[in-house]
């Protein structure tokens, strides 16, 4: 199915996810159809990562995507890139689909307009592709010794607290509040390196 | 500004959600006030933060998901009422039905085929990029070794310890690269730092490091002190995450830059 779209409309391809996003705000949907074909593999492997089960990752997809297709005129290309944007609004919906699992509490509602989360890449013309990008994450990640990988990983696809993380790990809290600090600073240099 | 200076250690736990109590109120409201410093920082750590969405393993999402997604935002046109349908035309259809169910049996057999093979692509698609990284990483290496002025420092165990020589290559533009063999693990909950302890004023963090399961030790550096103004290298064992200055009781490693 996303060979054929890529078919139908192979200029789409080479179009940037902020013209796609005006043309969505004018309601174009091959523009969402595009987007959805250029994001959607990203926000579903984290979506099963976190929620870790496809029905459930399914829902929080097209979740997403319509909430992206209903919302579109107030996503600001100014305020950063749109994947990144996407990535988080992902997390925050799985970690809701989870919290609501467990604590059966209301789900919070993050639209558009109530948390407008701008996402600055450091130096655009500098980073590496999404692919390289993510290639280095998983690099550098792995650099990291096992249980300050943990503590980040606790962080964000469990949403843990620092607390919460050094109770889970039976570590003092500076220690995680460093860990997390200094595994993060040191991914940002690896990003940030030509 | 000396709030930003004190709140800016909170930017990348904030992002990540795990900032909490009075660290994460004094922030909220320090970002009420509108402060354009930290405002732009905490928009460059939640760039940071969504890359940790390539950690999770990667997963096609199914085809019928594609659908209910277009459907739901209503780009898909719904299919036109008909009108009256004689019986001829029904036994028709239900036979081109039972085709059908058929034809997409043995078609779901070959995509999953398909799906396997390209997951397979992919996986080994992931791991060749890793692969390049590193490859540049180890360029990068080889590259300080042996570029015409680079300087080898030894740097011996300080006291009597019993541990191995360690030996740093420092070219005054490119970098440098500390090596090391059967290096010990430090403490639980600690690291080693790498410091360049300059001729004049205090000594200044070059980068921390863990050595690898074998003890092999590889780190790149770019250290902010210059090559003409270090009389020293030194490595100390520190808590995780390192700290401003050595812990003068913890020097394990030093080499003069002569």
């Amino acid at each position: 199915m996303i060979q054929a779209a890529r078919q139908d409309c192979p200029e789409g391809e080479s179009l940037s996810d902020s013209v796609l996003m005006e043309q969505l705000a004018r309601r174009a949907p091959e523009a969402l159809e595009i987007l959805y074909d250029r994001h959607s593999r990203a926000v579903y492997s984290l979506a099963l990562r976190i929620a870790q089960q496809a029905t459930s990752a399914e829902e929080i997809v097209q979740d997403v995507f319509l909430q992206l297709w209903r919302k579109a005129h107030h996503y600001q290309a100014s305020r950063g890139p749109l994947e990144p944007w996407l990535l988080t609004l992902a997390r925050n919906r799985s970690l809701d689909h989870m919290r609501l699992k467990r604590e059966k509490q209301r789900r919070r509602e993050d639209t558009l307009e109530e948390q407008p989360l701008a996402c600055t890449a450091p130096n655009p013309e500098h980073i590496a592709d999404r692919e390289h990008r993510a290639a280095r994450v998983r690099v550098l990640m792995r650099s990291l010794p096992e249980r300050q990988r943990r503590a980040i990983e606790l962080a964000y696809f469990d949403g843990m607290t620092h607390s919460e993380i050094a109770r889970e790990l039976k570590e003092p809290l500076g220690t995680v509040k460093s860990w997390i600090r200094t595994g993060l600073l040191r991914l940002r240099e690896a990003l940030e390196e030509r | 500004m000396n709030d930003c200076e004190q709140l800016k250690e909170y930017y990348e736990a904030y992002a990540l959600g795990a900032l909490e109590g009075g660290e994460r109120a004094a922030l909220d409201a320090h970002l009420e006030r509108r402060c354009p410093v930290c405002t732009a920082e905490l928009e460059r750590a939640r760039w940071l933060v969504a890359q940790l969405a390539y950690l999770a393993p990667e997963a096609e999402p199914p085809a019928a998901l594609r659908r209910k997604v277009l459907a739901g935002a209503g780009t898909t046109k719904p299919s036109e009422r008909r009108g009256w349908i004689p019986v001829w035309a029904w036994v028709g259809a239900a036979a081109l039905v039972l085709f059908a169910l058929i034809s997409i049996f043995e078609m779901r057999r070959y995509q999953a085929d398909l799906a396997s093979l390209q997951d397979e692509i992919r996986a080994a698609r992931s791991r060749t990029l890793e692969l390049e990284s590193e490859r540049q990483l180890y360029e990068r290496v080889l590259a300080v070794r042996t570029a015409s002025g680079t300087r080898e420092i030894d740097l011996k165990p300080s006291g009597k310890s019993a541990l191995p020589e360690v030996r740093a290559f420092w070219h005054a533009e490119m970098g440098l690269v500390l090596t090391g063999h059967k290096v010990p693990s430090p403490t639980p909950n600690h690291t080693f730092q790498l410091w360049v302890v300059p001729k004049k004023g205090l000594p200044l963090s070059a980068g921390i490091f863990h050595p690898d399961a074998a003890g092999t030790v590889l780190l790149v550096a770019t250290p902010s002190a210059t090559l003409a103004d270090a009389a020293a290298l030194a490595v100390s064992e520190e808590p995780a995450g390192g700290l401003p200055q050595p812990t003068k009781d913890r020097i394990l490693w030093v080499g003069p830059v002569s």
